[in-house]
């Protein structure tokens, strides 16, 4: 039953990227400032909250993908596919990378500020969601 | 009725499918690099640092090559294929007990990332 899941994970994955595509739009088209913090540090959040709420914070991704329980392959697909899909790493470094080819010390900071934010949000997410 | 990715309806289509195709792998590759039957399974945050790397060289490689890439490959494919909540519950779930590996893989993500964008960049502008 992993595959079922997996291909269901990767379903809800189309679903988040196309969000994170309609959202990094609508960023740009407003020239707010950010970049793809606008959807790492919320997917980061809901994510941190649902490995904390379900628990699933002691297992692996992997041990989520393949649990036979009821509740946890929608964490799975919530983590792992919503999450994961609405997420991304590729355009952040892109960002990074010519920023800092650039020498846009400001969106370097931009960029760096964003990760850092994302990487704080998930981790209380992770604690509130476990202690809730 | 044929489908233009670059029209209006069918680009968040397109980046839909992308991203779904992206995950996908992303997946097959953590469970395959993970499986037990390996003699010595990796560590799962492993294979989320290798994919994050690899679709950011990609995305340098896509960048460099054309002026206005395609959403469904960039925004869709390699998106979807890249995560950057999984790197941080990584971060998070490794901390109370391997704390050392925790700082490596929260400093080193950024680090390999942004490099492999950059070594992706110069490959795409055929330096």
């Amino acid at each position: 039953m992993t595959l079922l899941v997996v291909v269901i994970a990767a379903g809800a994955a189309g679903l988040g990227s196309a969000v994170r595509w309609a959202v990094l739009i609508w960023v740009r088209r407003r020239g707010l400032p950010g970049g793809t913090a606008w959807v790492n540090v919320p997917a980061s959040a809901v994510a941190g909250l649902v490995v904390g709420v379900t628990g699933a914070d002691r297992l692996t991704d992997m041990e989520l993908l393949a649990a036979d329980t009821a509740a946890l392959p929608w964490a799975a697909w919530a983590v792992l596919g919503l999450c994961g899909g609405l997420s991304t790493w590729s355009s952040l470094a892109l960002e990074m990378a010519t920023a800092l080819r650039d020498r846009d010390h400001r969106a370097v900071v931009m960029a760096a500020v964003g990760t850092v934010t994302g990487l704080v949000v998930g981790a209380v997410a992770l604690i509130v969601g476990a202690s809730a | 009725m044929t489908l233009n990715p670059q029209s209006r309806t069918a680009a968040p289509l397109a980046v839909m499918a992308g991203g779904a195709v992206g995950a996908l792998v992303r997946l097959l590759a953590g469970l395959s690099a993970t499986a037990s039957a390996w003699s010595v399974p990796l560590h799962p945050a492993v294979p989320v640092l290798a994919v994050n790397v690899l679709g950011s060289w990609a995305i340098g490689v896509v960048a460099a090559r054309w002026p206005r890439p395609p959403a469904w490959l960039t925004t869709g494919v390699l998106g979807g294929f890249t995560t950057f909540s999984g790197w941080v519950l990584d971060v998070a779930r490794l901390w109370p007990d391997r704390p050392v590996a925790a700082v490596l893989l929260g400093v080193g993500t950024p680090a390999l990332t942004v490099l492999g964008c950059a070594l992706g960049l110069r490959m795409g502008e055929g330096r």
